[in-house]
C-alpha cells in the first residue's frame, strides 16, 4: 500500500469512526429527551414514581456520552 | 500582493473560517446538550422533593363559605392547603368537593352542570361529580376528594383523601 493510499484509508477510517460517535450521541440524547419528557409527565400527573429512575437514567446517558466524546479525542491523540 | 487591499491586512480571519464548525466541534456541543437533559430532570426531582417537603403533614379545617351563597347546581373554586379545588351544590343537601388539578396533567377541572360531570379541557378527561371517579379520557386516577363538613349554615373543608 503506498503512503498516500494509506493516508487515505486511515482518514475514511478516522471519518467512520467520527460519524459513528455522533449518531451514539444523537441517539443518547434521543433517549434523554424521551426519559425527560415522561418525567415530566410523571411530576405534573402528581404519580410521581419514575422521577428519580429518568434522572439516574439521563445521567447514565450523559456519562456514555461523555465516554464517547473522550474516546474520540484519545483516538486523535494516539 | 499587489490585489491584496489594504485592509485585509489588518483583518486576517475570513467569516467563512470564523464561522466553520468541525465535526469535533460539533460533537462536543452534542455532549453539552446530552449534560442539560440530567439538570432539567435533576431539576424536577428537586422541585418535587421541595414540593413535599413544604406540603404540611395534615391539614387544619377551614371555612369555605355558606351553603346557601350557593346555588344548586353551581360551584366555587377555592384554596386549601395550597392546592387549589372546586366546591359543587350536587342539590339542595348535598355538596361536594375536589382538588382541581387533573390527575392526567394538572389542568384545572369545571364543573358542567347540564352533564353533572367534572371535565378537564386540556385532553377531554371527565369525572363523575358524585364521587370524582374517572369516567373517561386520560386521567389514571380519581380526583383526591376534599373532606367536607357542615356547621350550621356554614362549609367546611376538614381534609383531603387522595
Amino acid at each position: 500500500m503506498t503512503p498516500s493510499l494509506r493516508r487515505r484509508s486511515e482518514r475514511s477510517q478516522q471519518m467512520t469512526v467520527i460519524y459513528a460517535v455522533m449518531v451514539a450521541i444523537l441517539i443518547l440524547i434521543l433517549i434523554q429527551f424521551l426519559l425527560l419528557m415522561v418525567a415530566l409527565e410523571d411530576y405534573l400527573s402528581g404519580n410521581r414514581t419514575v422521577l428519580t429512575g429518568a434522572a439516574v437514567g439521563s445521567a447514565l446517558c450523559f456519562a456514555a456520552a461523555c465516554w464517547l466524546s473522550r474516546y474520540l479525542s484519545v483516538r486523535r491523540r494516539g | 500582493m499587489a490585489d491584496t487591499p489594504a485592509w485585509k491586512e489588518d483583518f486576517p480571519i475570513s467569516w467563512g473560517d470564523d464561522s466553520y464548525v468541525t465535526r469535533r466541534g460539533f460533537t462536543k456541543s452534542l455532549v453539552l446538550v446530552s449534560c442539560a437533559m440530567p439538570c432539567a430532570n435533576d431539576a424536577l426531582v428537586a422541585r418535587e422533593a421541595l414540593e413535599r417537603r413544604a406540603a404540611p403533614a395534615s391539614l387544619a379545617p377551614m371555612r369555605i363559605g355558606s351553603v346557601q351563597g350557593l346555588p344548586i347546581g353551581g360551584s366555587r373554586v377555592f384554596e386549601y392547603g395550597g392546592e387549589p379545588c372546586l366546591l359543587i351544590r350536587l342539590d339542595a343537601d348535598r355538596t361536594a368537593a375536589y382538588g382541581q388539578k387533573c390527575t392526567h396533567l394538572g389542568c384545572p377541572v369545571l364543573y358542567r352542570k347540564e352533564t353533572k360531570k367534572l371535565h378537564c379541557p386540556c385532553h377531554e378527561g371527565y369525572f363523575n361529580a358524585e364521587d370524582g371517579k374517572v369516567l373517561a379520557g386520560p386521567p389514571p386516577r380519581p380526583l383526591p376528594r376534599v373532606t367536607l363538613e357542615r356547621r350550621g349554615d356554614d362549609l367546611w373543608a376538614t381534609g383531603m383523601q387522595a
